[in-house]
């Protein structure tokens, strides 16, 4: 008890020597405090990203590849590039992946309905061609028409319900497969009733088997492969298309009120098929039922979510084994990643170069202070060794003397280090975003595709037509916290500081025998 | 059986080669005043630092009662059976008198209950006042010191009392006050007092002398 009592008077005693070996300490901790406290807010922030966003998965062409695709395959100096699919099969073979956390997809594809008449339908323009392109002034292309039709089937497409933006006005969701729900509007258009059944009509198609001979064949004519008989139309760029009719007859058992906009925007041509109306919701298994797995023609959305963000490469793997092609890229949103986490990595980076310098300093410098102190010192020990106070309570007073003065530094580095974290955290934050936004690339809201000497077209592969886009802000403001762990890690430290400069002076103190430093001095 | 036993001691200081002792044989026995005198450099510092557990002799034996003391815990040897009053006080400086005395016998785990209510008197009884007693011991006098020091020594009410030069600095009336404390000490508690000093005055409350030369002790006849 007296030793304590006793390293307290000396703190008095020594005040100068003290408040020197203070302000050393108090400037590693002030730091420590900052550096802790913007590290772990940092971390939190890079984890919470990680888990909102980081784990979503993207599947998209690579356009770059693509096109060298496309030349390399070129004979004739004229490039023909198409949009690379990946088939509805393959889209639900990779929801099978153990590193997924959940898929979500949806289906959709055009169809056509003589019975009923869609909103904005246009009877005299060709509703059943396979070319229809729309373009929309401000140099964005919208989509290609590649499968025809004045209605959408959506399959399993309920966002809009969750959002708010549609409702039930009568009906449910669909409990069964060939049920559907349609729009109000389309329900008075044509006098339809819940229960009524509509019959759609649409295409699928089969890819060309490279074994058969095209040279013959003219619009119009069949052909069977693996069984089944396809027509055949042949494209203005003469390239031969094998489809077959399909028809879906859906039930209708619910009809929504629809608060979206009719078109994505106010510059689109009105076309029936772009008209969200006309959006006929059924399940996707309904969807896929009426093709074969070696057909295209229904459009799959997916969206896939990692278990943990870091499984991407073992994801991509799976998915190149079970068929993916190189020409798609298997990535998370990397813009949203660099926009977010980038300012927040180098900050991080920062501080703790910043955290490492002033304490490998501050420790040269207290461990200098100590050694003469303790010189200062020697004399003092000397005594209370002579009077018999044993080697371990003289140290143990000088730790509790130096653990003190940590101490009220602690106090008042915490105090001061919480203020100013935030400041300092803000200026710094301020130039990383900067920084990360100079080098950051301009990220493509859709994909532009530009044939040489064909006309500039511009597709949704799948789907996919925005999933690149970056929704992720980058970070302007990071909220400094301090938690319980960050007190405890700076207490730790702080302890392991005064320990580390008590441990000079008790080293010292080991060394002489009281007689030897009672000596020097007389 | 005396209170310490000294047979054959030498010594020589780390890193020398000159023996300061040279064969050292003495007894001291408890409620006597032992007196050692000798011209300066003979030792005398040199057998009292041994004497007081500071150091290690380097041939013979120390025992005190019938332990060698090179194997008792020294610590525990200076802070409760000798007190020391050393020729340059050895008193933490930046410190008051009191807190010296206080921490000294908080040291040596004295059972008085009111330690500073002690320590004052004792220093009473050494002729420093309550005023000097608060004073760090920078702003004390040689002669203050040197009270301080034989107050402190003291203190914890040890077996042994050994004081280098004791009334070193101190006037022939304060000499002969102190003197009276030693000379209690042994002749009245009984406890074993060993005194180095140059002054003859010191040598009338002896009951032993010791003279040194040369690094050997022998003892004296007492001139009255
Ligand atoms: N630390 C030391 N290292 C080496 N030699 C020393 C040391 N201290 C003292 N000596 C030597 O040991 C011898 C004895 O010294 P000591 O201090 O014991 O003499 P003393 O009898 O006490 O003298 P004084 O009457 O002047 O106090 C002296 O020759 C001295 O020079
Ligand atoms: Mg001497």
């Amino acid at each position: 008890m007296y030793i304590f009592q006793n390293a307290l008077k000396n703190l008095v005693r020594n005040l100068g020597r003290n408040i020197m070996i203070g302000a050393i300490i108090f400037a590693i901790i002030l730091t420590t405090v900052i550096t802790l406290i913007i590290n772990n807010t940092a971390s939190a922030v890079i984890d919470d990203y990680k888990g909102r966003f980081g784990s979503e998965v993207y599947i998209r062409p690579n356009m770059e590849k693509v096109r060298d695709e496309a030349m390399k395959n070129s004979k004739d100096g004229r490039v023909m590039m198409r949009m690379p699919q990946i088939s509805s099969e393959l889209y639900l073979q990779f929801t099978n992946s153990e590193y997924l956390r959940e898929s979500i997809l949806t289906g959709s594809r055009g169809a056509n309905n003589s019975d009923i008449h869609a909103i904005d339908q246009d009877d005299n323009s060709e509703a059943n061609g396979n070319s229809g392109l729309s373009a929309s002034s401000g140099g964005m292309m919208q989509a290609m028409r590649l499968d025809g039709g004045n209605f959408q089937l959506l399959g399993d497409s309920w966002q809009d319900f969750n959002d708010g933006l549609r409702s039930f006005e009568s009906g449910t969701f669909p409990q069964n497969d060939n049920e559907c729900v349609i729009s109000t509007e389309l329900r008075d258009a044509n006098n339809i009733k819940i229960g009524d059944h509509l019959t759609f009509t649409a295409k699928v198609d089969i890819d060309t088997p490279i074994d058969l001979d095209t040279s013959g064949l003219s619009e119009g004519d069949t052909v069977e492969v693996n069984g089944t008989e396809y027509n055949v139309s042949i494209s203005a760029m003469e390239t031969v298309r094998l489809d077959r009719d399909v028809t879906y007859e859906l039930e209708v058992v619910g009809v929504y009120d629809d608060l979206t906009d009719e078109y994505a925007n106010e510059n689109m041509t009105k076309a029936a098929f772009l008209n969200k109306r006309n959006e006929v919701l059924t399940t996707l298994p309904t969807l896929l039922a009426a093709r074969k797995s070696d057909e295209t023609g229904i459009r799959i959305n997916a969206t896939y979510y990692l278990k943990e963000p870091d499984m991407i490469s073992d994801f991509e793997a799976q998915a190149r084994a079970m068929g993916l092609p190189d020409t798609f890229d298997v990535e998370t949103d990397a813009a949203s990643y660099d926009n977010v986490v980038k300012p927040v990595l180098g900050l991080k980076n920062i501080s703790i170069t910043f955290m490492i310098a002033v304490m490998v300093m501050g420790a040269i410098i207290l461990l200098l202070l100590c050694s003469i102190s303790i010189r200062e010192r020697k004399y003092e020990i000397g005594v209370l060794r002579a009077m018999g106070m044993k080697k371990f309570k003289v140290a143990l007073g000088l730790w509790t003397e130096i653990l003190t003065i940590t101490c009220i530094c602690l106090v008042i580095g915490l105090g001061l280090g919480v203020t100013a974290a935030q400041p300092v955290s803000d200026a710094i934050l301020k130039s990383q975003v900067s920084a990360a936004q100079a080098s950051a690339p301009q990220v493509p809201g859709g994909m532009m595709v530009a044939g040489k000497g064909g006309p500039m077209t511009s597709m949704g592969p799948g789907g996919f037509m925005s999933g690149g886009a970056s929704q992720a802000q980058p970070l302007s403001e990071m909220k400094i916290t301090l938690g319980l762990n960050t007190i405890l890690e700076l207490i730790l430290i702080s302890i392991l500081l005064a320990s580390f400069a008590g441990l000079v002076s008790i080293s010292k103190i080991t060394k002489y025998e009281p007689i030897r430093i009672l000596m020097e001095r007389n | 059986m005396g209170v310490l036993t000294l047979n054959n001691v030498t010594y020589k200081y780390e890193g020398t080669k000159k023996y300061v002792l040279n064969g050292v044989d003495a007894s001291f026995e408890a409620g006597k005043v032992y007196t050692i005198v000798g011209k300066s450099g003979s030792g005398k510092s040199s057998l009292l630092s041994l004497i007081a557990g500071l150091d290690i002799c380097t041939g013979g034996t120390i025992l005190h009662g019938d332990h060698d003391i090179k194997n008792l815990n020294r610590d525990e040897y200076r802070a409760k059976g000798i007190g020391v009053v050393f020729q340059s006080f050895n008193l933490l400086t930046n410190s008051s008198a009191i807190e010296n005395i206080v921490l000294s016998m908080n040291i040596s785990e004295s059972k008085e209950v009111d330690k500073k209510a002690f320590a004052y008197a004792l220093l009473e009884k050494v002729g420093i006042d309550r005023e000097t007693a608060d004073r760090k011991i920078l702003k004390l006098s040689g002669g203050e010191q040197q009270r301080v020091g034989i107050a402190r020594a003291i203190s914890h009410n040890p077996e042994i009392v050994i004081a280098d030069e004791p009334t070193g600095n101190l006037d022939s009336a304060t000499e002969e006050e102190i003197l009276n404390i030693f000379s209690a000490l042994a002749h009245d508690e009984g406890k074993c007092v060993i005194i180095v000093t140059h002054s003859k005055k010191v040598t009338t409350i002896a009951d032993v002398i010791y003279g040194m030369s040369d690094g050997k002790m022998a003892q004296m006849k007492k001139r009255d």
